[in-house]
């Protein structure tokens, strides 16, 4: 499902309709309370909440590279981040393309 | 002389992942090795967490009735391959959201760490001292990896794996393998050494993908296996007096001081500067040296944590000893996504 919405351009994660809840990817049932959930896109711009340059990685990903957890409206993404360093609180876009041999998204720093 | 496993009428395997040694099936190859075919055995997984789900499905086991005795084992080989393969099986724990992009176990406990020092003021050394701790109280346990203290200093200037993590703020890749026996009061009485009692075992999950979590340095899976631990055992934090703990990584021993009550939110890291979770301190912590120095073959890790609480309550932790009648051990797959928590007393 991710995979054909990623294919499309577009993040889609679930929104509770019982607790509110907002997470990714998305699924029909909630993960923080089991209710039922609905398709959301995610919003283009996200604040990060927290990062890491990884030095030691799993030989599919060239090293040293960033990785962040940033929050898009309501919902928080774990992401890589190309071209350049980012902070907490650093604003940042997803975009959809080729990231290490396949179709994925990343996050840019604005 | 120990017991004779003869009496097991059950064995539970906890093994991380088939990678390493291109086998599962670790049930059945335990059973035939120690002569005990055909009787029940099988493997249990979740991730790191493997070595204590074994201890409890040999407790449950025994605690239904079903068996009189059943045995617990964990297990892994690491250090045949390449930290690369080791990075990549351990990525398996995460969500394939987080695989996809990157996000190692490593890095995602750096996130964990740096949202934790942005948000509670500690520090790159504050959390170094944890590594500086536990290896200090490796250097008096004889089956540890790490053998040899280590200085802030040196700590500090260690190589980075995923900033801010550091090399020596992360468990090393060890082989090794650890076992307990759970057994009923009956069979217990008879053994030739000495028992401690499992007055409380719990398992909790939290969300696969770190990411997910409202606030990413709450360890809400923990936080709920450790409160049902103590409901079970009608205990508060206060009668604990010994605790092995998941460190994993060195924030992780600091997420699980607030987890299990021993500090309060946003102040566990104030403790190891106190002393307190050192041998000598109010609640020590990781006599053994924790997975950072005693090391972390990762199914056995569990069950390692429970072999030195046993120990402990039993005086049998020879130049470590803190004379604990209550010990606790927490042992987490993922990024803390799956928790178990066992609280064992003297008897």
């Amino acid at each position: 499902m991710t995979l054909k919405y990623v294919a499309e351009g577009r993040l889609v994660g679930g929104r509770c309709v019982k607790c509110g809840g907002a997470f990714f990817p998305y699924s029909p049932v909630c993960i923080y309370c089991g209710g039922e959930a609905k398709a959301e896109d995610v919003p283009r711009r996200g604040v990060v909440l927290s990062y890491s340059v990884v030095h030691v990685s799993n030989g599919r990903f060239t090293t040293p590279y960033t990785v962040a957890i940033a929050k898009f409206g309501d919902f928080q993404l774990p992401g890589y981040v190309k071209e350049g360093a980012v902070n907490i609180g650093d604003e940042v876009v997803w975009e959809i393309g080729e990231l290490e041999g396949g179709r994925w998204y990343y996050f840019k720093k604005l | 002389m120990g017991v004779d496993t003869a009496v097991a009428e059950a064995i539970y395997v906890g093994v991380q992942s088939e990678v390493y040694e291109h086998q599962i099936m670790y049930g059945t190859l335990a059973a035939e090795a120690l002569g005990l075919l055909p009787r029940e055995a099988y493997r249990v997984e979740a991730c790191a967490a493997a070595g204590a789900l074994a201890l409890r499905s040999a407790y449950m086991a025994v605690k239904s009735g079903e068996v009189k005795a059943a045995l617990a084992v964990g297990v892994e080989k690491m250090t045949a391959t390449t930290t690369e393969v080791v990075t990549d099986a351990l990525m398996a724990a995460s969500h394939y959201i987080d695989q996809r992009s990157g996000v190692t176990i490593p890095a995602h406990y750096a996130m964990v760490a740096r949202r934790y020092m942005y948000l509670y003021g500690a520090s790159e050394e504050d959390l170094c001292m944890v590594a500086v701790k536990n290896h200090r109280h490796a250097t008096r346990n004889p089956k540890a990896h790490f053998q040899r203290a280590i200085s802030p200093e040196e700590c500090l200037a260690s190589r980075p794996i995923a900033t801010p993590i550091k090399l020596y703020d992360a468990a090393p890749i060890s082989d090794g393998a650890a076992v307990a026996l759970v057994a009923s009061e009956e069979v217990a009485k008879k053994a030739p050494t000495p028992a401690v009692e499992v007055i409380a075992s719990a398992v909790a999950t939290d969300t696969l993908s770190a990411s997910q979590r409202p606030d990413i340095t709450y360890p809400k899976a923990v936080v709920e296996a450790a409160t049902k631990a103590y409901n079970r055992a009608g205990l508060t934090p206060k009668a604990v007096e010994v605790a092995e703990v998941h460190d994993a990584f060195t924030i992780n021993e600091v997420l699980m001081y607030e987890a299990l009550g021993f500090a309060k939110r946003g102040e566990g890291y104030k403790l190891v500067r106190e002393g307190a979770t050192s041998l000598e301190g109010s609640i020590p912590v990781n006599p053994s040296g924790g997975l950072k120095a005693r090391g972390h073959p990762i199914g056995a890790t569990g069950l390692a944590q429970i072999y030195e609480v046993y120990l402990q309550l039993t005086g049998r932790a020879y130049g470590r000893n803190t004379g604990a009648r209550v010990g606790i051990a927490v042992n987490e797959g993922g990024v803390n996504s799956a928790a178990v928590v066992h609280i064992l007393r003297a008897v």
